[in-house]
């Protein structure tokens, strides 16, 4: 059992754990990172802090009021881009990934395996 | 005495904010003479109206003279009698009177308002008993003048302009010896032709080249004096610079004066009575922060009557006083001054604000502890602002006073306690919070550079010095303008032009960090936020130098400065000790070695900072507060291994400092230091830069 968000990027779905969610926002205004790697779609003014962007699976550019969910994983943030927040959930855990009440397999995703990720591309640009 | 019409206008212009200075005065003194501090107060309403009316006259003014006078008689009258809250309001409102005028108000209208307000203040009934004196009341200087921040930003920008200005001459003084120089040649071909000429020409040809040489001596004398003057010129516009920076500073009494009078409108309104004491007043903070933070601390003072100081039945209920009382209080500690706002009320109902969370919309409400619920009062939509917006006026809900505090790169929190008062505790950024960066733009986004580097704006890229594409730098292709903006960006003595679309200017802006995930990507410095709230870039001039200047040409730098000590970057130094003046001689050490040094002041401001920025090595000390340089190693081991540390301490501290990489006894050696760092980093002596 998994307290989750159900959200869809480059229209698929999947599943992150609320404990990693801080909050969920629309995108005002997008400032791009020139030497950023792709997949860091620029920064953004999250009550005074600089938030980055993750842009995972871009099939398109970000526009205002695009759907931000603002991960936190211990301290390192970023906000990830979505298409739409799906549902707020609780899932069981079936071989890695969480099944629906439907019985849909929906991926869970990892955000520290994603910050880390982004972290190792930034690492390659710098 | 008479002026000429631009004297004038200056004496005018010092006449309106010395006449706010003391019209503020006065409406504090009035204040306090509500509260009951006679005949203190009225002494100073009285000095404060007479001094008024002498520099009106002086600049003949003479609509503010006749209204002092008036004031004067009125306050005269408060010696022998103590007025009604009425007929206070009444006095204050002739004070603003006033104020209108000075600020150019027309006069007749104005004059006939004054006579009314004062009418009514005398009308108003009064107690007779002449009011006591309140033992411990206590001014602070008076001789304060009171100066508009947006003209200190003028002088800022025109020492900004003596720069250029000195850049300029510059220029001027190499063409200048270009030009002797030539006239040197010419002379050396005049000579040659003395051999061919007959004896007579030869003669008077000698007498002309004489006269050549005379000139080529006195030609260079003037540049290498000019030179010499533009090193004076350096040298008034650093310390005008300085003492600008210094002229900014404020004393909160400032901040807090200001506060009295909405404050006392909000009392009224709310039908509480208050008593506001203050402390601390004598700490420093720079006016651009004051003038950002007033209303944030408005509604906060707001808060706290409103909702936090109760009824005085209630209060007398519990056993209280039933003047509620809110301690408004600044202490500077380290790079920070922290501001308090603690009132003695009934402390925040945290179950209230779970309800209010929950009304919102927080899903979570039900399952934040109380300290989680505490903090969430500075979410938008969870304090009420449609209250703030009929009590001040100003529409400021607690989230948007945390965002204006953020914003100056501070913090606030709140605690409380149920029945004994609620103390809001803001943080603020000392110095750091504001600094002169320049902007332009690029490709549509706005970017900025610290504007210390940046020493000219030229119409075309200067032939002799590298160039910096910013389009290319920022991988922005070839949508570059034929005719780009040139900045000339002068870093540690290397310089170079760098290519923009459209310069800005300089501007006060706040530093922010990228935050961990962005910040290896270099050529940042951080970032900013505009004030629409959107976010903008700060390049880093040290990178842009790189660029400019890469280790496969090393052209000699054109200052006599130090080159990087590695080749293919300067090695980034973070120097960590409480004392500031071991730490300012251990950087200048490392800086004369060509390493790029930031110092800390301890532990807790090392840590935030290798944080926000890579560092190469750091040297600290093991001994200080906060957080010990020990403590420090152990994390830095954890979170950035192979991270080389060298401590200092004296000599008995070395047990402690096992887990670094090396140990210097202080005090430090520089040549110890020297090598010590050269080893950990792998600087051989021959890749250094000289």
């Amino acid at each position: 059992m998994k307290n989750v968000l159900v959200l869809s990027m480059g229209g698929e779905r999947s599943a992150v754990e609320l404990r990693w969610v801080r909050e969920i926002f629309s995108l005002a205004a997008l400032t791009p990172v020139p030497t950023a790697p792709p997949a860091i779609a620029g920064v953004v003014n999250f009550k005074g802090a600089i938030v980055p962007v993750l842009h995972a699976r871009a099939i398109r550019p970000l526009r205002p009021g695009d759907t931000l969910v603002l991960l936190d994983v211990e301290g390192v943030r970023a906000a990830l881009a979505v298409d739409r927040i799906d549902a707020v959930t609780t899932l069981d855990e079936v071989d890695g990934a969480l099944a629906t009440r439907e019985g849909d397999a929906v991926p869970l995703l990892d955000p520290t395996g994603l910050l880390a990720a982004a972290q190792k591309l930034i690492a390659l640009a710098s | 005495m008479t002026f000429d019409a631009s004297e004038m206008e200056v004496l005018h212009d010092f006449f309106r904010a010395e006449a706010h200075e003391h019209l503020e005065a006065m409406t504090a003194a009035l204040i306090r003479l509500e509260k009951g501090g006679a005949p203190e107060a009225v002494d100073e309403l009285l000095r404060q109206t007479h001094t008024l009316k002498g520099a009106a006259a002086m600049v003949a003014v003479r609509a503010v003279a006749e209204a002092a006078h008036r004031l004067e008689e009125v306050f005269e009258e408060l010696r022998e009698r103590t007025p009604s809250p009425a007929a206070f309001d009444a006095l204050m409102a002739s004070v603003d009177v006033v104020k209108d005028m000075v600020d150019g108000g027309e006069a007749a209208p104005l004059a006939a308002r004054l006579a009314e307000k004062l009418a009514e203040a005398r009308s108003a009934p009064s107690s007779a008993a002449a009011p006591e004196r309140r033992p411990g009341d206590r001014r602070l200087d008076p001789y304060v003048l009171r100066v508009d921040v947006a003209r200190l930003d003028e002088l800022m920008d025109g020492t900004g302009e003596l720069v250029f200005d000195r850049t300029r001459i510059e220029r001027r003084v190499a063409e200048l010896r270009n030009a002797a120089r030539e006239l040197g040649r010419a002379r050396a071909g005049l000579r040659a032709l003395l051999p061919a000429a007959g004896e007579e020409l030869a003669a008077r040809l000698r007498a002309v080249e004489d006269e050549f040489a005379t000139l080529v001596v006195r030609m260079t004398r003037v540049a290498a004096s000019l030179l010499d003057d533009t090193e004076a010129l350096r040298r008034t516009t650093t310390t005008l610079q300085a003492g600008l920076a210094r002229v900014r500073m404020a004393p909160v009494h400032w901040l807090f004066q200001r506060l009295a009078r909405p404050l006392r409108d909000i009392e009224r309104r709310e039908g509480k009575r208050v008593e506001v004491v203050t402390s601390g007043e004598e700490v420093e903070l720079d006016k651009a922060v004051v003038e950002r933070i007033t209303d944030a601390l408005l509604h906060m003072l707001r808060n706290a009557i409103a909702h936090g100081i109760e009824s005085p039945e209630a209060r007398a209920a519990r056993g209280k006083p039933p003047v509620g009382r809110i301690a408004l209080s600044a202490r500077q500690q380290g790079e920070s001054v922290f501001l308090d706002v603690a009132d003695d009320g009934a402390g925040i109902d945290v179950a209230r604000v779970r309800a209010r969370l929950a009304a919102a919309g927080r899903a979570d409400a039900a399952s934040l502890d109380d300290a989680e619920v505490m903090a969430a009062i500075f979410d938008p939509g969870v304090s009420a602002r449609e209250e703030a917006d009929e009590l001040a006026g100003r529409g400021v809900g607690l989230d948007v006073a945390r965002d204006a505090i953020v914003r100056l790169g501070g913090e606030i929190s709140v605690s409380s306690a149920a029945g004994e008062g609620t103390r809001f505790t803001i943080r603020i950024p000392f110095t750091t919070a504001i600094t002169p960066a320049f902007l332009f733009k690029v490709s549509g986004h706005v970017y900025a550079v610290s504007s210390v580097h940046v020493v000219e704006q030229a119409a075309a890229p200067p032939p002799d010095l590298p160039l910096v594409s910013l389009h290319r730098v920022l991988g922005l292709g070839d949508d570059a303008p034929a005719r780009p903006a040139v900045l000339v960006v002068d870093f540690g003595g290397r310089r170079f032009a760098v290519t923009c679309d459209k310069p800005i200017g300089v501007r006060e802006i706040v530093v922010k960090s990228l935050g961990p995930l962005l910040a290896p990507l270099g050529l940042y410095a951080g970032a900013t936020i505009s004030g629409a709230g959107k976010v903008q870039l700060v390049l880093d001039p040290a990178v842009l130098a790189r660029i400019a200047y890469p280790a496969a040409e090393a052209p000699a730098p054109p200052s006599e400065r130090a080159a990087p000590p590695a080749a293919e970057r300067p090695r980034r130094v973070l120097v960590c000790d409480d004392s500031r003046t071991v730490r300012e001689a251990i950087a200048r050490m490392l800086a004369n070695e060509g390493y790029v040094v930031d110092q800390a002041a301890d532990g807790e401001e090392a840590w935030r900072m290798l944080d926000e920025v890579h560092y190469d090595l750091v040297v600290s000390d093991v001994e200080m507060p906060r957080l010990s340089g020990a403590e420090l190693m152990t994390r830095v081991r954890e979170r950035h291994p192979g991270l080389p540390v060298v401590a200092i301490s004296a000599r008995a501290g070395r047990e402690r400092a096992r887990g670094a990489d090396a140990f210097l006894a202080k005090p430090v050696a520089r040549q110890e230091l020297v090598a010590r760092v050269a080893d950990l980093l792998g600087v051989s002596d021959s890749s250094k830069g000289r």
